[in-house]
């Protein structure tokens, strides 16, 4: 038992560190080649586990190598146009100008009901509302609406673009911890900070939550047992 | 850049690695099939002294040689060997040489199968 639990864990170690090392782009949308080596991945992993006969590196060494090819083959793709079509494959356009292509459809296996739950996926209703819709490469439906149909933005009114427009607000203190880096990308100073919790007669450790933009306008939210309420500037 | 250096060393490590075992296995399997080989000819000798105390030797080489083919061979596959091996001292103390030359016979043969099997050869791979 003592045996399988260590393998387990140094097999979760590795296959997280071997994630982590594919990037963030393995724990989103995968690519063909990603889900593969995922489903590899996951049934490498169980060998070791489940027989104590398979030496660990039998486990790890097949895992270490597909991550690792799998990192190669991104890097070669990303470089290269023509390897990334081979790997990944290319975008396929089924809706044209308002128009369903059925042949590509039927290329792809894609009936009208996966078209029309990818479209809805969209919060598309209306096939008649798509003027473009692109079946991406990771199998996900992208969907371009006709004019009549997108949502109304500033620029189609022509509203100006108000003053105080800045990125949003980001945590700053995290269950009493100070974040430098958000304070940074606020522009704001330590000082800054604790001459407000003075302003409202709390300290650091005091606070669960404080957001804050570079306006300095924040929202600071007390840990429960002050008894303090929430406070809200700008 | 950072995670294809990463990756680029990783697999230079597997490949170095791969090397390394490979040629262990080979060179400890190429000593342990000289040992079966050297105890053949004792047998044929008829030498049962020195038999005993080499048939001991023999087992006690293929445990060591046990100890690290287990690290990356299946140790299933290995456990016929050890029964083979361990039968070895006893038979040639109580004289039983013809038993002796039989089981030394079946060792090389399990040794030979085991170093084909884990050798990259194209029937292995497919």
């Amino acid at each position: 038992m003592l045996i399988l639990s260590i393998r387990t864990l140094v097999l979760y170690l590795v296959i997280v560190s071997g994630l982590r090392l594919m990037g963030k782009r393995q724990l989103g949308e995968l690519q063909p080649s990603e889900l593969v080596v995922t489903i590899l991945i996951s049934n490498l992993a169980t060998l070791p586990i489940e027989e104590t006969s398979v030496p660990l590196l039998g486990g790890v060494g097949p895992i270490l190598l597909l991550v690792c090819f799998e990192v190669v083959v991104s890097w070669i793709s990303l470089k290269s146009r023509r390897a990334r079509k081979i790997i990944s494959g290319q975008p396929v356009t089924v809706i044209q100008d308002g128009k369903i292509m059925e042949d590509r459809l039927r290329d792809l296996r894609f009936s009208l009901d996966d078209l029309m739950e990818e479209l809805r996926q969209n919060s598309v209703f209306d096939i008649r509302d798509v003027e473009y819709a692109v079946v991406e490469t990771n199998g996900k439906l992208s969907v371009h609406q006709r004019y009549g149909a997108r949502p109304l933005t500033p620029d189609m009114i022509g509203m100006p673009k108000p003053g105080d427009d800045c990125p949003p607000p980001v945590v700053v203190i995290s269950d009493g911890e100070l974040l430098a880096q958000s304070l940074l990308s606020c522009g704001l100073k330590r000082s800054w900070v604790e001459k407000q919790l003075r302003r409202h007669n709390l300290t650091l450790e005091e606070v669960f939550l404080m957001i804050c933009d570079r306006n300095a306008s924040y929202f600071l939210l007390p840990k429960e047992k002050t008894g303090k309420k929430a406070v809200k500037k700008g | 850049m950072k995670r294809l250096v990463i990756a680029l060393t990783i697999l230079a490590v597997l490949v170095g690695a791969n090397i390394y075992t490979h040629s262990l296995l080979d060179r400890t399997g190429m000593e342990m099939m000289e040992q079966i080989e050297y105890l053949e000819k004792l047998v044929n000798r008829n030498e049962a002294d020195h038999l005993v105390q080499q048939c001991g030797a023999l087992q006690q080489k293929w445990l060591e040689t046990e100890g690290i083919w287990c690290r990356f061979m299946r140790s299933d596959r290995l456990e016929p060997i050890t029964i083979a091996a361990a039968r070895l001292p006893a038979l040639a103390q109580h004289g039983q040489t013809a038993d002796v030359a039989a089981e030394l016979c079946e060792l090389r043969i399990m040794l030979g199968e085991v170093l084909s099997f884990e050798s990259p050869s194209f029937s292995d791979i497919f």
